[in-house]
């Protein structure tokens, strides 16, 4: 026979039950199913607050009055994909997000983002053009994973050095065009350099060879099991080159002993000259830069390879294949490929957009034209995507030390070589 | 013989009485299941099940979604091959052990500086500061005092330092973790061994000091002994904090832009790099591992801790 109180504990407990279900039934699923192509849930990789956030929002808002289809946002920040990829296989909580090139590659399997190759060829909203007309192939085709469009770019960010226009003007019509000049030209500057951010220093080496083999030389490399790539010459010659900016001191004073970013406020404030770093530099450096800095960026110079495309990573819109407004989240796409709404973003955060025909604020136009001009390449020639915890565990501690000066460039790819092997032979 | 059965009769009754007590113990043991029930269903819910699952998971490969390939111990395997692993292995002990050193030492040293100093209450509230600030701010601090160009160094030259160390080069980073987790735990602890101390019956230095004993005697022989079990508690307090040390790590070395260089990991930060990466698939079943053999150390530890530690109570 049940106590009476046991049976209360029942009736409580299955409340609380049926409680819990009713609430994890509302935090499933992207929406309500019978308003299937009204509304849509966009989780985004912005924040409330940031002039993308600002410019997203008015640009969504315009949607809304034009299309009457909802969209119900969560300005989620950069880890967005993270927070969605537990749903993503089997109801994703939303029919679309926002992320950069390699975070969409590596953590999205196989068919679970849609292929948006057909949003291509759709018409952008109040234009004759369709979205795959307003996007230049060759970003089309860096957005791309094995000729499918998992992802569709709506900005850019580049990588290239930058310098303060109104030091020296000279640059802006003769930058330096190969290695030996640039060696010229900073043999008297300062380059500035954080160097607690591995990345930032990986970015001198991942150029240099590249500059040197070409495109794909470093993943090429990255993706050898054996280690061998690493014996060729080339490869030994870029760790030299990185060496002798370390221990010539070319790199600002304090450079190997600060935080971020104390390197490039001493570059902004003209205490140091150049700095090699991404298209978002201006926006990051404009609450401490020296009165009348003119923003002014050339490409990284060649040293052999005949093509100089520029590093750069796309970040662009994703639509789960599993979500529940696809038809919806597809159109939102096609909208915000629209002139208007791509200028309104460029307007408000000085970005690199994926539509070459927006005006270009001043700080981004340099970096624009040389898009333009030399075309691009994914940045960190892909390695972080494919091969990222080789990428964390082997190369940017020794990449550190080397950048650092406590490692010679023999030494190196000597430890490349060997713990690269390792790495690989212990597998996981 | 009939009084012997009555006798005997009178004592299993008065027994069996006494095994079913009062009728407000015998309600008091039928209402325990009920009342202990619900806790230990949230128990089981929110502790007991995901430490199971994570040892589940930990003998899989899984990226956090779709199925689940079984692994049995090769997580573990590789996890205990992988240097960087070891590195973070290393570190953990030494912040352990080393930075366990340091803020004991320095803890029990402002405890007796601060046992008798008017004002103490104030002092106190300033050491237990650090405590309350996030590590964020911290870290933005220990950039401005100790980079190349802050503070610490500017002051040095001043007083005619010519080189000055490079504090948070990338031989120095960890030291300067360990000394920013020292200056945060120590007024933690300094606060709580003071409360311990403060316990102590002021007559009984009075007698030391009657009697000739110099500090160290008087911390040796009153002190220790009268704080021991509230020393063996913040003993298991740092060892389990120091193993879970994370976050300010990852904002002390780490960046918006990507994690710390490895050569600053801890074992947790290897189970959230592994697991949280920007890029990369994540290895929820290497997380998992790392998360497992952190509980164990930590349940080792605390154990071998309390044995060491044991000591019959004084009473005073």
């Amino acid at each position: 026979m049940k106590s009476p109180i046991a049976g209360r504990i029942t009736a409580t407990c299955t409340a609380a039950a049926l409680a819990a279900t009713a609430l994890a039934g509302c935090g499933s699923g992207s929406g309500a199913g019978s308003s299937a192509g009204k509304e849509l849930t966009y989780w985004s990789m912005w924040k409330d607050g940031e002039p993308q956030q600002t410019a997203l929002k008015a640009s969504i808002a315009e949607f809304t009055q034009q299309t009457g289809i909802k969209v119900n946002v969560q300005w989620q920040g950069r880890d967005v994909l993270t927070k969605l990829q537990p749903t993503l296989m089997n109801s994703p909580a939303a029919d679309l997000i926002d992320n950069p090139y390699n975070n969409v590659k590596s953590k999205i399997p196989a068919g679970g983002a849609e292929d948006l190759g057909g949003v291509l060829g759709q018409k952008v909203s109040g234009e004759d053009k369709t979205v795959g007309e307003v996007i230049p192939e060759d970003l089309q085709k860096l957005a791309a994973v094995d000729g499918k469009h998992p992802m569709l770019p709506y900005v850019i960010t580049c990588n290239s050095i930058w310098y303060n226009g109104a030091r020296f003007p000279q640059l802006a019509k003769n930058p330096p065009a190969t290695w030996q000049a640039f060696q010229q030209l900073v043999g008297k500057q300062k380059l500035a350099l954080d160097a607690d951010i591995p990345g930032y220093n990986a970015s001198w080496y991942i150029s240099l060879v590249i500059a040197k083999l070409g495109v794909g030389s470093f993943h090429q490399a990255a993706a050898d099991k054996t280690g061998a790539t690493w014996d060729k010459p080339q490869y030994a010659a870029a760790a030299a080159q990185v060496e002798q900016l370390a221990k010539g001191g070319y790199f600002a004073d304090g450079y190997n002993a600060s935080k971020f970013p104390a390197m490039q406020q001493k570059w902004a404030t003209n205490k140091a000259d150049f700095i090699l770093m991404g298209s978002w530099l201006p926006s990051e450096a404009k609450t401490y830069a020296a009165e009348g800095f003119q923003y002014r960026t050339f490409n990284f110079p060649a040293d052999g390879s005949p093509s100089t495309p520029v590093a750069c990573q796309p970040s662009g819109w994703v639509v789960p294949a599993k979500a529940e407004h696809k038809p919806a989240a597809e159109q939102l796409i096609a909208f915000l490929y629209g002139k208007k709404q791509m200028q309104s973003y460029e307007d408000a955060t000085a970005s690199l957009m994926a539509r070459q025909d927006v005006s270009v604020a001043p700080a981004a136009a340099d970096i624009a034209a040389l898009v333009k001009k030399n075309g691009t390449y994914m940045n960190a020639d892909g390695v972080t995507a494919d091969f990222s915890d080789w990428w964390t565990k082997v190369f940017l501690p020794l990449d550190d030390q080397l950048v650092t000066g406590k490692l010679s460039a023999a030494d190196f790819i000597g430890k490349l070589k060997s713990q690269s092997a390792d790495y690989w032979k212990r597998g996981q | 013989m009939t009084a012997v059965a009555g006798a005997g009769t009178a004592v299993v009754t008065r027994a069996a009485r006494s095994r079913k007590g009062s009728a407000l113990q015998r309600g008091r043991r039928r209402l325990y299941v009920p009342f202990v029930a619900p806790a230990l269903v949230l128990y089981a819910i929110f502790l007991l099940v995901p430490v199971a699952a994570t040892v589940w998971i930990s003998l899989h490969k899984w990226p956090g979604y779709g199925a689940m390939e079984w692994a049995g111990v090769k997580n573990y395997r590789y996890m205990f091959g992988d240097p960087v692993f070891q590195q973070a292995f290393e570190n953990t002990l030494l912040l352990l052990i080393g930075g366990g050193v340091a803020t004991f030492a320095i803890s029990f040293g402002l405890t007796m500086l601060l046992r008798d100093l008017a004002g103490r209450s104030a002092v106190r509230s300033v050491i237990f500061f650090p405590n309350i600030v996030p590590a964020l701010v911290l870290s933005i601090l220990w950039g401005f005092l100790f980079q190349a160009d802050g503070l610490v160094n500017k002051l040095l030259r001043a007083i005619g330092v010519q080189h000055p160390p490079a504090w948070l080069s990338q031989d120095h980073q960890y030291a300067m973790i360990l000394l920013g987790l020292v200056w945060i735990s120590t007024g933690f602890y300094t606060t709580v061994i003071m409360a311990a101390v403060d316990r102590i019956p002021p007559y009984l230095y009075e007698d030391c000091l009657l009697a000739g004993a110099n500090s160290w005697q008087r911390f040796r022989h009153v002190t220790l002994p009268l704080s021991w079990d509230v020393i063996g508690v913040c003993s298991v307090l740092w060892t389990i904090n120091s193993i879970k040390t994370f976050e300010f790590i990852l904002a002390m070395a780490g960046s918006a832009s990507g994690l710390p260089s490895t050569r600053t990991w801890t074992v947790s930060l290897y189970a959230y790099a592994t697991a949280f990466a920007a890029d990369g698939v994540p290895s929820y079943g290497l997380a998992a591992a790392d998360a497992i053999f952190t509980l164990g150390l930590v349940a080792v530890l605390v154990v071998l801790i309390r044995r060491v530690m044991r000591r019959d109570a004084i009473q005073f």
